[in-house]
């Protein structure tokens, strides 16, 4: 199946970003979202997760970038994703965002799409999880 | 008095008072180089007609975080899972207003989860994004 230049099976962009503790605290920073378990090695140190951890929104948010890289602005009228958090990443993660189409139809004019979208670190899923968008029919 | 709310505090339907957040341009800023985003405004600014800069798209997270201060959780919880839904691009200088409501609480596996729904709306009242953050709650 296919529509326009999409077709089921065709890999989103892949978005390679390294997490290290300065990004994680420049985000908590931006974001007012100072919880412990990403800011302070030593309250996290006591924790299930032995150490600091980055935002899920952080890594979120590659998996945003991927969809933009795949379907240009279109994903931002309309586009929907959501995922779940499965793994932390940790100071010094090499995070990859990317995934792939899964359904396509064409209806009046423009292609529906699914997709999946997955981030891991050395191949240990992160998160995992689906976008919907509608997009313009070349 | 706690400076979180417990989760036995927590109910369905639950709503909290809007909160206001000004885009501004040094946010932004901060915000593109947190996340590595070397992506959004190029795609968006080719294709944007608004007034002023464009906002990477989840940004959404700093306002709907904001809004959350109004319900404060317990130190060392985390995301457990996350919905977005865009309908438009936010710009500088654009002020969104987003009211925040519980919409599911949950136990599994000795851990207690929040479901929250977030809508965030422009000037105009017009939406521009929810967001549904599933939390887990510390104890």
């Amino acid at each position: 199946m296919e529509c326009g230049e999409h077709v089921v099976g065709k890999p989103l962009p892949t978005v390679w970003r390294l997490v290290d503790q300065a990004l994680i605290d420049e985000y908590a920073d931006v974001s007012g979202d100072h919880n412990p378990l990403h800011t302070d090695p030593d309250f996290a140190a006591g924790t299930h997760y032995k150490g600091t951890i980055a935002h899920g929104q952080l890594c979120f948010s590659y998996i945003v970038q991927a969809l933009l890289l795949a379907f240009g602005a279109s994903f931002a009228y309309g586009g929907d994703v959501s995922v779940t958090f499965l793994s932390p990443v940790r100071p010094g993660d090499h995070v990859r965002a990317s995934g792939a189409i899964r359904e396509v139809a064409s209806t009046g004019g423009k292609c529906s799409l699914r997709c999946d979208v997955v981030a891991d670190v050395d191949d240990r899923v992160i998160l995992r999880g689906e976008a919907s968008l509608m997009h313009d029919l070349p | 008095m706690p400076d979180f709310i417990p989760y036995r505090e927590l109910s369905v339907g639950l709503e909290f008072p809007p909160s206001v957040y000004l885009v501004d341009a040094d946010t932004v800023r901060g915000y593109v180089a947190a996340t590595s985003d070397t992506v959004s405004q190029a795609v968006l600014s080719e294709a944007d007609s608004g007034p002023s800069g464009v906002a990477p798209l989840t940004i959404a997270a700093l306002y709907n975080l904001k809004a959350s201060s109004a319900i404060p959780a317990p130190p060392g919880g985390i995301l457990a899972k996350q919905r977005y839904r865009f309908i438009r691009p936010v710009h500088v200088g654009e002020l969104v207003t987003t009211s925040l409501m519980v919409k599911e609480l949950y136990t599994r596996r000795g851990r207690n989860y929040v479901v929250i729904e977030g809508r965030s709306m422009d000037e105009a009242n017009s939406l521009i994004s929810e967001v549904y953050s599933t939390r887990i709650w510390a104890k």
